[in-house]
């Protein structure tokens, strides 16, 4: 195990950390930069020149995507929730863990540390894309995990070639670009990088009497129709409840409610 | 070399077209010509022509090159259609570059490298909602899509490098087998959004204009279950492992997706989301070629997944063709359609035996045969009711669309055709009339594009571009990752005289 590896992989896991913890963008724009130039340094042996350029390029191109991103909403994330301690905390944990355990799961000579970073990087990278509530954190949870996984494979199975690097940059610089488009979108609708569940159209129930009218109203019913102002007022309300029952089923389908003009644009 | 120019074709015009966004005329004509050419280079495309890159050897097989011809003439008329209906401008550049990343996904000659590059053609398949209508779900549905690609991506990569680093140990923990095999189905599962991981699927096939629905929900989650199918008969398979659980869990949620899929599209309301179910539900039969663990599921399901990206394209155009004629999305409100655009309701016909098929066509003898390998009975009881589902849903389609016309699709745009009397002599008159007439019959250009791309999917579906024959390669022909697997050279089209173990 080398030391030099070693710690190179922890300052790539701290980069990880101080981006998913921060709450100025710029600052958690800087800790993926410092992650993704880093990891393709935890290789034993060393990477090409040509792999490594190809990657540092990338890991510029990844700070630079989120970088310009940021000038159009201004820099203020939400952060961690559990604060950068408790996220240290894990990714500590994890190190050690992926360090501890690369004999038990690997009988390759590959480096440890690419095996401990990527198990660190993964944890990291997994909070915010399970509870992905903010754009701006999930697509810096995505890169995290992302990079967590080609760096889990280093430890696994070995240094990669010239174009699976090729592969892994161009991936995080799409990967970065896509959420960085989807951070921007929910900026320019609510002011900030919070990925909204629109709130379902409040469902408008008639009263008993109302109901009961157009049911006798109905088809082969004897009592006279009511004037055409009242019975379309009634056909509106018929009209709206059903829609909002379709919306609701359709929220329940996929675990989130409508989008508050979905009626409208149908 | 060919493929080398077929990524740059498509790369370049998806860069061009996606710069001539903001002028909409210019836009189209620039998506249709750059797509044009794409179809161009695909033709060019020749198995067995290798690129070397980096010390590594690029080439597609007759089956690649064929699915990628296929697809990229199922997405220029999906564009076509865009044009002559509801504008989709982001249409053409997203599928130019899903069409460029996906044909070097299946090049790629490595397992871990074929998987990124799957994470990048999901997250470019993106770009179709980049005219979406910007509601306040849009972010958080975009969000999950993203979630799903590198998710699914990710857990395919770290199953491909567990298998590589225990090929070489001399003790193989058959646990350690299992736990890649469920991580690599469940990675096409996610990207596929089969029941119950499908939470993201309708919801983008509201937000994406239907036609290009495909894109994210199809072809992407097909070129990783190519990848997922050639790793498990090269990776698992020669270890000889039972895998039951394993098997069972994906047999599990193949069967919960076939039912429930169906049911899930039967109920919907909605045209776009009807679409989205219904592609989840087709993704079953994918998962039953994945609980398959020998080699006599890689011709069927190779097969299955070229028809079901051809026949998804199709449908989905379909369904944005007949909601852009009658400005609703609502099934109820679409009542009497089959009546005013019967070119539309024979695509629907067509599309629906492309899918389900019928005895004596190969698709029907492809479901069939995915069936019969991955259960036994009376589950294949189960998985064959399941599968033959569709029914249901293209059914009440059909049976709504020969109702009474609801006043939507009275006075919404049909097939009839429309001439413009007063003939112009100077070329600019000519040219508006040409315009005037174009939109006049729209409903009919649509209908009739339509149906060719219904047509394709039901020659593909018959066996027909030679895809049963290239599905199952002749093994002189280098490839990608994604076309090494399968049984010796000359088994059958539904692999049913393969090998098994």
């Amino acid at each position: 195990m080398s030391p030099f590896l070693v710690a190179i992989a922890a300052v790539a896991t701290a980069g990880a950390v101080l981006a998913l913890a921060a709450r100025d963008g710029r600052i958690a724009t800087l800790g993926v930069a410092v992650a993704l130039v880093l990891a393709p340094l935890v290789s034993d042996p060393l990477p090409e020149p040509a792999v490594l350029a190809v990657r540092v390029i990338g890991a510029l191109l990844v700070a630079y995507v989120l970088w310009i991103g940021l000038r159009e909403t201004g820099p203020a994330t939400r952060g961690s929730a559990i604060g950068w301690p408790a996220l240290a905390l894990a990714a500590a944990a994890a190190f050690m863990a992926g360090l501890a355990g690369h004999s038990l799961v690997t009988a390759r000579e590959t480096p440890a540390a690419a095996l401990a970073a990527g198990t660190a990087l993964i944890v990291l990278g997994l909070i915010p894309v399970i509870r992905a509530r903010e754009a701006f954190r999930l697509a810096v949870g995505l890169l995290v995990l992302l990079l967590g996984i080609t760096l889990l494979r280093v430890g696994l199975a070995g240094s990669p070639g010239v174009l699976e690097s090729v592969a892994t940059a161009a991936s995080l610089a799409l990967l970065a670009a896509a959420g960085i488009v989807i951070a921007n979108l929910a900026h320019a609708d609510a002011g900030d990088f919070a990925l909204r569940t629109p709130e379902p159209e409040p469902v408008r129930r008639r009263p008993p009497d109302e109901a009961h009218r157009a049911r006798a109203h109905g088809p082969g019913s004897e009592v006279p129709a009511p004037p055409p102002d009242e019975a379309s007022a009634t056909d509106r309300a018929s009209t709206t409840d059903r829609a909002s029952a379709t919306d609701r089923a359709s929220a329940t389908d996929t675990g989130d409610a409508p989008p508050a003009d979905e009626g409208a644009r149908r | 070399m060919s493929l080398l120019l077929f990524v740059a074709v498509t790369g370049l015009g998806g860069v061009a077209a996606l710069a001539a966004r903001r002028r909409e005329g210019v836009a189209q004509l620039v998506g249709i010509v750059a797509m044009t050419v794409a179809l161009v280079a695909a033709l060019a495309l020749r198995p067995g022509d290798t690129v070397d890159v980096a010390g590594q050897a690029f080439g597609l097989t007759l089956y690649s090159r064929n699915l990628v011809v296929l697809v990229t003439a199922g997405l220029l008329l999906a564009t076509l259609i865009g044009v002559a209906t509801a504008p989709a401008r982001a249409l053409a550049p997203a599928a130019l570059l899903v069409l460029g990343a996906s044909a070097a996904t299946l090049a790629a000659t490595e397992a871990p490298t074929a998987l990124l590059l799957v994470v990048a053609t999901g997250t470019l398949a993106l770009l179709a909602a980049w005219d979406a209508e910007r509601t306040r779900a849009l972010p958080l549905v975009l969000a999950r899509d993203l979630r799903a690609t590198v998710v699914a991506g990710g857990l395919g990569i770290v199953a491909a490098a567990g298998i590589i680093q225990a090929g070489v140990q001399v003790a193989v923990p058959e646990a350690l087998f299992g736990m890649a095999y469920v991580a690599m189905a469940g990675a096409v599962a996610i990207r596929f959004g089969t029941i119950p991981l499908h939470l993201w699927v309708g919801r983008m096939a509201d937000v994406v204009p239907t036609v290009a629905v495909s894109l994210s929900t199809v072809i992407a989650p097909a070129v990783l279950a190519l990848v997922a199918l050639t790793w498990i008969d090269g990776a698992v398979f020669p270890f000889l492992l039972p895998l039951e659980v394993e098997r069972a869990t994906i047999v599990l949620l193949a069967l919960l997706t076939l039912l429930l899929g169906a049911v899930a599209a039967w109920i919907q309301d909605d045209l776009e989301h009807l679409v989205g179910y219904s592609i989840a539900q087709d993704a079953g039969l994918v998962l039953l070629a994945l609980a398959v663990v020998d080699t006599s599921a890689w011709i069927p399901g190779r097969i299955w997944i070229a028809v079901l990206v051809l026949v998804k394209i199709a449908f989905a155009s379909w369904a944005h063709a007949l909601s852009s004629a009658y400005g609703t999305r609502r099934i109820e409100d679409l009542r009497g359609w089959a009546r005013r655009s019967p070119l539309l309701a024979v695509s629907l016909v067509v599309v629906a035996i492309a899918t389900v098929g019928v005895p004596g066509i190969l698709v029907w003898d492809v479901r069939a045969t995915l069936v019969g390998l991955a259960v036994e009975w009376p589950l294949s009881i189960v998985a064959g009711v399941g599968a033959f589902a569709a029914v249901l849903y293209y059914g009440r389609l059909l049976l709504t669309g020969l109702g009474r016309p609801t006043e939507s699709v009275a006075s919404g745009v049909g097939e009839r055709p429309v001439g413009i009397t007063p003939a112009s002599t100077d070329l600019p008159g000519r040219v508006h009339q040409a315009r005037s007439l174009t939109q006049a019959n729209r409903g009919l250009i649509a209908g009739l594009l339509t149906l060719a791309v219904a047509l394709m999917s039901l020659a593909v579906a018959g066996g027909g571009f030679g895809i049963d024959q290239a599905a199952g390669g002749d093994g002189t022909v280098s490839g990608g990752y994604a076309d090494t697997g399968g049984p010796e050279p000359g088994a059958g089209p539904t692999g049913a005289e393969s090998a098994s173990p």
